[in-house]
């Protein structure tokens, strides 16, 4: 176990290294991304569509925006993340999982730089950090453990079907705007309300909205919930992973 | 009695070679509504055999024949059809040199990272690294990137970190030997070594009078068959046969 360790480190720290490799800018591309996004849309929506009922409306968007371009990264990262090794997997006997865990590790890398950034944005909006802030911890493995039982699931038949990774792109597309990221949950229309937050990234988004910048509580019930649901998708994505990983060797 | 260490039994893989590549969904979900056209062949057909420590086998064929399918299903890249494997101990698959090996990192990155590929930990590389860097010879280089080292050089940094695994079985294509005449003996001897050691050795490779010089046992190998195994010269002596036979009747 611990030379496996070592593998995923190695192979995370070193796809991290290369990914800004022979760039002028580096490390900061990884920050620069989301920021950027930040910024657009935070122009579109503060200056021609306005949210007047939002409190710390560009920390509410940042916040949601980091959190999202961390799943869509990992996911799609990690589900193609074989296809990139597969000299490794062609060559080489071990548990094809550390390949993607190893990836999801990399994208992992890039959220908490951009969580620091968050940190210094939320100290200058004045924000006094309170004890509420720890359970972010909850949602933050809720939303690992998310990323992950979907990158395990979509890795499971990415190489033999690779369309999968089209359909997958424009999934991600549809729930950009099916999560709130940049609107208020307070607009949403009561009987979307209820299909809106089966989604798990939506209660992940909403619930660490409230326990940082707004220092409300959450819903243990509900959080117990979607933290069984993730962790069922979880298991049963392994469980698929696993036996397909067999055959990885041969559809490369 | 020396213990077995790899036994395989009535092992068999077969591949599927569809007509045309199935590779997308689209072609797979049209494919359902048609007659599917695809051969399928057996590379590796009913193999048995049984290795002992300490034994260095070579394993002949021609090219087809299911020596690199067999390595894979003895590294336990491929799982096989039907048939058991069973192998006593870590393999250290030498299928590849510098599998992993990355150009834009330096030569010392890419002794840990192909040293953890290995199955080594950091621990031990860090230990093992003064020895790797004199055996491949390229200190001075090091810190360099890999990607300015000549092809020559790569293959002797990658050699120098995989003879380090502590596995007992080892499995090698083709690269018992690598670099120029000088480095190539080095290499035997650490071959030679490692037999002193005790270590099982599969060797693939079409080299015959190495064969001959290192290996004990032969086994040839036609279309995914076993057909003679024994005492290395006889074996290679026998495939060696069987060649200019088919030359001779004009194949």
């Amino acid at each position: 176990m611990k030379n496996y360790w070592f593998l995923i480190k190695e192979l995370s720290i070193t796809d991290f290294k290369l990914r800004y490799n022979n760039s002028i800018l580096g490390y900061l591309w990884s920050l620069l991304n989301p920021l950027l996004m930040f910024m657009l849309l935070y122009v579109v929506f503060s200056l021609i569509i306005r949210f007047d009922n939002i409190e710390y409306y560009q920390l509410y968007l940042l916040l949601g925006i980091i959190l999202w371009t961390y799943f869509v990264e990992a996911t799609t990262n990690g589900m193609t993340s074989m296809q990139y090794k597969s000299s490794l997997i062609s060559k080489i006997n071990f548990p094809k999982w550390i390949i993607l865990v190893a990836s999801n590790l990399t994208s992992l890398l890039s959220l908490i730089l951009n969580l620091v950034v968050l940190v210094i944005f939320i100290i200058i909006a004045g924000i006094k950090p309170s004890w509420n802030l720890f359970f972010f911890a909850i949602f933050m493995l809720q939303l690992l453990l998310m990323a992950l039982g979907v990158s395990f699931f979509l890795g499971a038949f990415y190489l033999k079907f690779r369309d999968i990774k089209h359909i997958w792109e424009v999934l991600l597309q549809i729930g950009f705007w099916a999560t709130p990221i940049i609107y208020p949950v307070a607009s949403i229309p009561a009987y979307l309300k209820d299909i809106i937050f089966l989604n798990p990234l939506a209660n992940i988004i909403t619930n660490s909205r409230n326990v940082i910048i707004y220092n409300v509580g959450f819903s243990p019930i509900e959080t117990l919930i979607t933290t069984i649901v993730i962790i069922i998708i979880l298991v049963i994505s392994i469980l698929i992973f696993n036996k397909r990983s067999l055959r990885f060797a041969e559809e490369l | 009695m020396n213990k077995s260490m790899i036994e395989i039994r009535n092992v068999k893989k077969r591949f599927v070679i569809p007509h045309e590549k199935t590779d997308s969904l689209k072609v797979t979900l049209i494919n359902l509504f048609r007659r599917k056209t695809f051969e399928t062949f057996y590379a590796v057909d009913d193999i048995s055999f049984e290795i002992k420590e300490g034994e260095f086998v070579g394993i002949i064929g021609r090219n087809g024949s299911g020596k690199s399918t067999l390595l894979k299903l003895l590294a336990g890249i491929y799982h096989p059809d039907s048939g058991e494997i069973n192998i006593k101990g870590d393999i250290s698959p030498f299928l590849e040199l510098g599998v992993g090996f990355n150009g834009e990192l330096s030569g010392r990155d890419n002794v840990y990272l192909y040293g953890a590929v290995l199955g080594l930990t950091k621990k031990e590389i860090d230990d093992k690294l003064k020895d790797i860097l004199e055996f491949s010879e390229l200190e001075r280089f090091i810190d360099q990137k890999l990607k300015n080292y000549s092809s020559g050089m790569q293959v002797r940094l990658a050699f120098s970190v995989a003879i380090q695994s502590y596995a007992p079985i080892f499995l090698v294509d083709e690269a018992l030997a690598v670099g120029d005449i000088k480095f190539q003996d080095k290499c035997y001897e650490v071959f030679r070594r490692f037999k002193k050691q005790g270590k099982t050795i599969i060797l693939v490779s079409h080299d015959y009078n190495v064969m001959k010089q290192f290996c004990d046992k032969g086994i040839l190998l036609e279309n995914g068959k076993v057909i003679g195994q024994g005492k290395i010269n006889t074996v290679v002596d026998k495939y060696l046969a069987m060649i200019k036979n088919e030359e001779k009747s004009g194949r």
